[in-house]
């Protein structure tokens, strides 16, 4: 089932004044796909996807599930999952029951019900918890459980709100995997909200950018890193971030943006410096290379080219992996010659 | 080694002297009630006191009967008025806390600071017009007249919106999602998750509704309809020279309240520090 | 952040709400307007008609006698109980918290008396202080104080009730102290130790005014509670079938003259009007209580 959003907007009252969270926003979610909600917080994507659970209801602008116009439809009968940043699971009510609560809802006979739940269980790995209350859960078993919650009803649409917040980072990394091989096992269309690029890249099929309520750029992760459309998608794509050049000699008046893993340190480059910062992360080490004009840009040292700090470097890089950015509108214009 | 601080052991010896003996002034006059109830006439009014009478005389307890055998339906309407009260009031309180925490509506704060401002009137001014209501009723010496006024409580409302409060959005969210509307919502989910409140509610309600005086007083005029602390009262005109028999029927109004309050010690305690009001 | 409000939550709103509302309509928001209203009228026993008759029932409060006694009865029995019972309460409190074993039982005990009827606390202490058969006259007789007749006679009636009172209410005034103790930090007294404070002045520079919300919060409850005191008399000093507000109108209060111009006259415009003098003393009481509280409390 294709979700479509027509020009959504939506304005709240906050302390008497009138916010608009989302502006304008259009965007398509094919069916089957995993598609990422991105931005820093307050862009207004929660609020998104808030509107497609119905929790919220759009000032402006549709909402089509498939052929269905399901803007005026609340929560309850849209059909959808969702799972929540804090999980949200019933504190009083055991793992079997937080998962049959959906179903019950739906007076779905009792023999049924329960092959649902089992089915479920062994699909997300908690059919030795079922006893348990969620307190007597760890975090990642938790999302386990909000997740089978979300599926038994065998929703059309799965929403996840920040799932991965609450867990460490081993268990993000983890978890963000769990989610996606189930994901591709239902096959189900799914919206995954995170204030995490490297959370988006890793899990989703396209990744929705969005800023102060604004769609940025839609496009799949790879695209997204290779060829942001412009200065904000740069930037919050990639780590270490983007080293962003004002007037370089040959791009006058333009903004010219370099991701690090681009330069290489040659014989002759574009960029010339000083070596006046490295630390080793890992296998890889990382520098900071400061220019005459002290402008400094960030890049990674091979460790065969035996940098040491006070060294004068060259930076060489590939002219398709310069992106030149307007100065004024920050679009992108194109790349380096 | 471990070397005994006397100082120390001064400061606790005093300590437990001073709060010791305090215990002992508040628990005597309970402890006279229920042994003046088990001696005989002539034992009341010995000197030195009886402490324990021998042997304890238990037929006093059937002999309230004989000067007031309305007794035990004394027992049941107050036990009626505080199951049936308490009852009803939990309702109203779950229905109106949900509605102040949840819902969003016309008028919400305005009639929400209109009951806090109410809480503050002491109910001896509601006194005489609520009289009036009653026998308009014609409700007059009845059940309803015992409880109906009471089946709604400002402070309760309060207590217990602002433990709704405290519930997270997201599970009202979860719960919308899962296709579970407000009124399932609220029973499914919120009622048992606030018992911790409803608990507080409940004991605070059968407290004070268990020992109400001045209003069963005023809206009883039969022996079928009073309770148990307005028989009491009475009591001392139908047996007034027999403490024993007074006494008696004191531990009778003032036991199932003892043994809540033992059962329920620490939710009473912490009831009251939450709440802070009887009554 | 708001979502905007629509007629159909209103309405939802207002149903849940109706039980509640009907009831707090009727039986506590109504009956304050219809007394503030009854209090200008008088009620001929007779005829049961309404006769406006202006500000005579307060008139006639000012100029009565016995409504005199019954405030001068209700403002010694508030300025003998309320500091009373929280200086000793507080006394109580503070030892209880110093982690002494058995402390939870000690302030169950003490807290015993309010789960008990106001009618059977009356009743064994109206037996207590017996004059001829009493265990406090035999108990003071060790002492060597001679005994005395504590519910018979005006000059003792007042202070039996007072005693009675301060009794009854110490438990409820421990536990809210005790929960209030529980709040300070420990490493406040640990740090004013370090400091060279002693037992005093640790009690005067930590406990006493983070403790001054807790404090004032029974003054406030005890004030008012004080003001509205009814049962216990009744009870303490009834003769017979006939309760008596104490020997000669001894321990005559403001609520129990309302309950007898009510009650035993009948005159509801007169009881409305001394019901309303109550709340207006109360609120007084209060506000210049919060007024002073606000130069004299500590709030975090």
């Amino acid at each position: 089932m294709d979700v479509h959003l027509k020009n959504i907007t939506m304005s709240f009252q906050s302390a008497g004044s009138n916010v608009i969270a989302v502006n304008n926003f259009s965007a398509t979610i094919k069916s089957g796909e995993m598609v990422s909600l991105l931005g820093p917080s307050g862009c207004g994507k929660s609020t998104t996807l808030m509107m497609l659970a119905g929790l919220y209801r759009p000032t402006e602008g549709q909402i089509f599930f498939g052929d269905t116009d399901v803007t005026k439809v609340d929560a309850e009968k849209r059909g959808i999952g969702m799972v929540f940043q804090n999980y949200a699971l019933y504190p009083h009510m055991s793992v079997y029951k937080n998962i049959m609560f959906p179903l019950k809802m739906m007076k779905v006979k009792k023999p049924e019900a329960n092959k649902k739940v089992e089915e479920v269980a062994r699909l997300v790995q908690i059919e030795h918890l079922l006893d348990r209350k969620p307190a007597q859960l760890s975090g990642g078993q938790q999302q386990r459980v909000a997740i089978a919650r979300a599926l038994v009803k065998e929703p059309k649409l799965l929403l996840l709100d920040e799932p991965l917040s609450n867990l460490d980072a081993r268990l993000r990394l983890e978890t963000r995997e769990e989610i996606r091989r189930i994901q591709l096992k239902v096959g189900i269309t799914a919206v995954f909200v995170t204030h995490d690029q490297e959370e988006a890249m890793s899990i989703s099929d396209r990744i929705i950018l969005m800023k102060d309520g604004l769609l940025q750029q839609v496009s799949p992760p790879q695209e997204m890193y290779r060829r942001p459309v412009n200065v904000f998608a740069a930037e919050f794509i990639g780590n270490p971030p983007i080293n962003m050049l004002d007037n370089l000699p040959d791009y006058g008046g333009k903004l010219v943006g370099i991701r690090a893993e681009h330069f290489h340190v040659s014989d002759a480059g574009m960029f010339q410096g000083e070596v006046t910062h490295m630390e080793t992360i890992g296998r890889d080490t990382l520098i900071r290379v400061t220019g005459a004009n002290g402008v400094s840009v960030r890049t990674f040292a091979d460790a065969e080219t035996r940098v040491r700090l006070g060294d004068a470097v060259h930076l060489s890089v590939k002219p398709e992996n310069i992106h030149v950015f307007d100065k004024t509108s920050g679009e992108r214009v194109g790349e380096g010659a | 080694m471990k070397t005994i601080n006397w100082k120390d052991v001064i400061k606790k010896a005093v300590i437990y002297l001073i709060v010791g003996s305090g215990a002992l002034l508040m628990i005597v006059p309970f402890l006279w009630m229920l042994s003046s109830s088990l001696q005989t006439s002539h034992q009341v009014n010995l000197r030195p006191p009886v402490w324990f009478p021998n042997p304890p005389q238990w037929g006093n307890y059937q002999r309230i009967l004989h000067y007031a055998p309305y007794f035990p339906r004394y027992f049941l309407n107050n036990i009626i008025v505080a199951s049936v009260g308490t009852i009803l009031e939990l309702s109203t309180s779950i229905l109106a806390a949900f509605a102040f925490s949840r819902l969003k509506f016309w008028g919400r704060d305005v009639v929400f600071y209109i009951l806090l401002a109410t809480m503050m009137i002491p109910a001896e001014i509601m006194l005489i017009p609520n009289f009036l209501t009653i026998v308009r009723l014609g409700w007059l010496d009845t059940y309803q007249a015992l409880i109906i006024p009471w089946s709604a409580s400002i402070l309760s409302i309060f207590l217990l919106r602002q433990f709704f409060l405290g519930i997270p959005d997201s599970l009202s969210h979860a719960a919308k999602v899962d296709g579970c509307r407000n009124f399932r919502f609220l029973w499914a989910v919120m009622v048992p998750l606030a018992r911790p409140a409803l608990v507080t509610i409940a004991l605070l309600s059968i407290i004070s509704s268990w020992n109400a005086f001045l209003w069963p007083l005023i809206v009883t005029n039969s022996h079928n309809m009073r309770t148990l602390p307005l028989g009491l009262a009475l009591f001392r005109g139908e047996a007034g020279t027999f403490f024993e028999l007074l006494m008696a029927a004191s531990v009778v109004v003032v036991l199932p309240m003892v043994i809540l309050f033992v059962i329920m010690q620490k939710h009473i305690v912490a009831s009251v520090s939450r709440s802070g009001l009887k009554g | 952040m708001t979502e905007r409000r629509t007629i159909k939550e209103t309405i939802q709103a207002y149903l849940y709400l109706a039980p509640a509302l009907l009831i707090l309509g009727t039986f506590s928001i109504y009956p304050v307007i219809r007394s503030l209203l009854m209090s200008f009228t008088t009620v001929h026993r007779r005829s049961m008609e309404v006769e406006e008759i202006g500000l005579h029932n307060y008139r006639f409060l000012m100029e009565d006698p016995r409504f005199h006694l019954a405030l001068r009865n209700t403002f010694t029995f508030v300025l003998g109980v309320v500091p009373v019972a929280i200086v000793i309460s507080l006394f109580i409190a503070v030892l209880l918290n110093q982690k002494i074993r058995g402390a939870a039982f000690f302030r169950s005990v003490y807290f015993l008396p309010f789960v008990t009827s106001t009618i059977a606390i009356a009743m064994v202490w109206s037996w207590i202080f017996h004059s001829n058969h009493g265990i406090l006259n035999y108990f003071l007789g060790f002492i060597g104080i001679a005994p005395r007749p504590w519910i018979e006679h005006p000059d003792y009636a007042m202070t039996a009730l007072i005693i009675m009172s301060i009794w009854s209410r110490l438990g409820f005034n421990i536990v809210i102290l005790l929960a209030g103790l529980q709040t300070i930090d420990k490493q406040l007294y640990l740090a004013a130790r370090v400091d060279g404070a002693g037992v005093w002045h640790r009690f005067k520079a930590v406990t006493a005014p983070l403790l001054s919300p807790s404090i004032f919060f029974l003054m406030v409850i005890g004030v008012i509670g004080g003001f509205r005191v009814f049962g216990e008399i009744y009870a303490l000093f009834a003769s017979g079938a006939t309760p008596l507000p104490g020997p000669a109108n001894s321990a005559l209060t403001v609520v129990y003259y309302v309950f007898q111009r009510f009650w035993d006259d009948r005159n509801f415009g007169l009881a409305t009007a001394a019901a309303v003098v109550l709340f207006v003393i109360i609120l007084i009481f209060t506000l210049i209580q919060f007024w002073l509280g606000k130069k004299l409390v500590h709030y975090k």
